[in-house]
């Protein structure tokens, strides 16, 4: 196990450097001059070289690139050009708000998507199903912006219910979370019905019956966990992809997160911070992804035996 | 002579799928006495696997135990218990196991506690009581370490293993019926012959019955006492198994015994059975073996001959001039 989970940490660092490189080099070929954007137009032609060198645009890209890498290893992601605060520390103070959203997403998915995607595969073809088969096409269908004004529309202008927008308390992550947790949810149902489906038919649940177990216990205990370890993948992607995703339902809500903070920062041609805002959710994707392959070789003894 | 353990009386179970109804079992009928072994052959699709589920039963949607059908053990009426009852009979008093110990095994639990199970809940066992037990269980099948293998999960166990493991996992309560469904198919010549010697051994130890499941007639004449040979859903032949070998009743086990390889002799080609077993959406009007039968006579085209008794105890379901 502890074989495993060192090649695991291990595999962190090439998927890191892999993400350092592209960001970097989608910055530098971005359209724009960067020594122009903090000076203005007015700016004569020697500050802008001046600014330039002072930056190290003039170096060789491989020279940039590890400069970048150096000082990023140092926790050291620039300075953004809006605020002129380190990115880093922009970066940070917006993660805890994305990374909440995101929880209480992958929450609401799996608290909906299990439950539904096991009644569904125990009943194949029952009304439950339809229903659960029907609400899964929704789910993923819908595009989150929509569903995101629908529900504001619904429970905030309309009801009243909850707030519109901001981040302010639990009421307040109610409806950004169901707006992003909707399509990790359906995806959660349908791989969870499937995979449910699939065990079922296998041999040792037909054992599991000869043995006189109550149809509960076959189906909750022997079969379910079974089930789970694909799912358990699953909801490890969608849980990486929702830390990303979160940028449409971010800007929506008016959610101060990490995905906002890069769009703000496109808009404003604010490179620094882009680029620290990427590497920082990718990071907490192989973070995350890191996690979900050890909670696998956990519930998954093959795996575990193979790397004894 | 034992008592009767296991009697079912004209047991029919089709399957009622889109393309029509499907009599997987047609009528059998059949019984079992303690410390006997009764063998089920015939074809693959012949009803011997469903006539064991029947028993047990577990038989798959869209299939069902029609009524009329009667399965009798231990005083039982089976078919009239409730689910509730039924599942106490289950892996307690009749136990199954079966063809593919690779699979039937659940991977992501250890042995011991597949074991355990069954005795924790028909047994009323605890946690560490249950693990005992299993140990014991498993060192009484010949499994090698039982100590170790108890808290192995079933990949690390070779096939032969995993069938020993299934062995004591179905004896675990003492059960006084053991259906086996193919239980060597998938193993190695070698650890077949083990695997027989266990359930041998228990039979004669626990006096209890067992029904070997099989399409393999060399293991019916080392294991089997008496011999019930199916063809589409029903029984054609029925008979001690030294009777029935030596001078087979009906054309079909004729045609199964034939078409084993011999070691004595030149062989030429293996004499195979003409043809395959009809679908069962269009059956033969007369008897269900005529199309492939040599000796078929008019009579066997239009009427259908009933399995009836003979002088000397054996059932064959063929015309009396063959």
């Amino acid at each position: 196990m502890r074989r495993y989970v060192v090649r695991r940490v291990l595999l962190v660092i090439p998927v890191m450097l892999g993400v350092s490189l592209i960001v970097f080099l989608l910055m530098h070929f971005t359209p724009g001059d960067p020594a122009l954007l903090m000076l203005g137009e007015r700016a004569t032609e020697e500050q802008l070289q001046l600014l330039r060198q002072e930056m190290g645009l003039l170096e060789p890209l491989p020279v940039q690139y590890a400069r970048f890498l150096g000082a990023a290893l140092q926790g050291d992601l620039g300075r953004s050009y809006r605020s002129g605060r380190p990115v880093m520390t922009e970066v940070l103070s917006r993660l805890p708000a994305t990374a909440e959203l995101a929880v209480a997403a992958v929450v609401i998915a799996v608290l909906i998507g299990v439950p539904v995607g096991v009644l569904s595969a125990v009943k194949q073809y029952s009304l439950l199903d339809n229903a659960g088969m029907l609400l899964a096409l929704l789910g993923a269908s819908l595009p989150s912006f929509w569903l995101g004004l629908m529900l504001m529309l619904l429970f905030a202008v309309n009801l009243g219910w909850l707030p519109p927008s901001g981040r302010d308390g639990l009421s307040s992550l109610v409806l950004p979370a169901l707006t992003l947790g909707a399509g990790a949810a359906a995806l959660i149902t349908r791989m969870t019905r499937s995979s449910m489906l699939e065990v079922i038919n296998q041999d040792y649940v037909r054992t599991a019956r000869a043995k006189g177990l109550p149809e509960k216990t076959v189906i909750y205990s022997h079969a379910f966990r079974n089930a789970l370890l694909p799912v358990v993948t699953v909801i490890g992607l969608q849980f990486g992809a929702l830390l990303g995703g979160a940028v449409i339902t971010e800007t929506v809500f008016a959610w101060p997160g990490a995905g906002r903070l890069a769009v703000e920062a496109i808009r404003a041609k604010d490179y620094p911070v882009v680029q620290g805002a990427v590497l920082m959710l990718a990071f907490a994707f192989a973070i995350v992804n890191l996690l979900v392959d050890l909670l696998y070789a956990f519930l998954n003894p093959r795996i575990r035996a193979r790397y004894k | 002579m034992a008592d009767t353990v296991l009697s079912i009386e004209n047991l029919r179970t089709h399957f009622y799928t889109r393309d029509g109804v499907v009599p997987a079992v047609d009528g059998v009928s059949l019984s079992v006495r303690g410390g006997e072994t009764l063998a089920i052959v015939g074809e693959s699709g012949c009803g011997k696997s469903v006539t064991a589920l029947s028993v047990m039963r577990l038989v798959p949607a869209p299939g069902r135990v029609l009524a009329g059908s009667r399965v009798y053990f231990a005083g039982l009426d089976l078919l009239a218990l409730s689910e509730r009852e039924m599942r106490t009979v289950r892996g307690n008093k009749a136990a199954m196991i079966f063809q593919e110990p690779l699979t039937s095994l659940n991977p992501v639990f250890t042995i011991g506690r597949q074991i355990g199970e069954s005795l924790r809940l028909h047994k009323g066992l605890g946690k560490k009581a249950a693990r005992e037990k299993s140990v014991e269980l498993l060192a009484r099948v010949g499994m090698p370490q039982p100590e170790r293998i108890v808290d192995e999960y079933p990949h690390a166990l070779s096939g032969g293993m995993r069938q020993r493991a299934m062995i004591a996992m179905a004896l675990s309560c003492g059960p006084r019926l053991l259906i086996a469904d193919e239980p060597t198919t998938a193993l190695d010549v070698t650890v077949q012959a083990q695997i027989l010697e266990v359930i041998r051994e228990l039979r004669d130890g626990s006096g209890m019955a067992v029904m070997l499941i099989t399409h393999n007639l060399g293991l019916v004449a080392e294991m089997a006492g008496r011999v019930a040979v199916m063809y589409a859903g029903k029984i054609v032949e029925q008979g001690e198994v030294s009777a029935v070998f030596d001078s087979p009743g009906h054309p079909y086990t004729e045609g199964l015994l034939n078409s084993l390889p011999r070691l004595t002799g030149r062989t030429e080609r293996l004499p195979a059975i003409p043809g395959v077993v009809p679908h069962p959406a269009c059956l033969p009007a007369g008897c269900l073996f005529e199309p492939r039968c040599a000796k078929a006579a008019e009579r066997c085209r239009v009427e259908r001959p009933e399995l009836l008794l003979r002088p000397d105890g054996r059932q064959i379901s063929c015309w009396p001039q063959n």
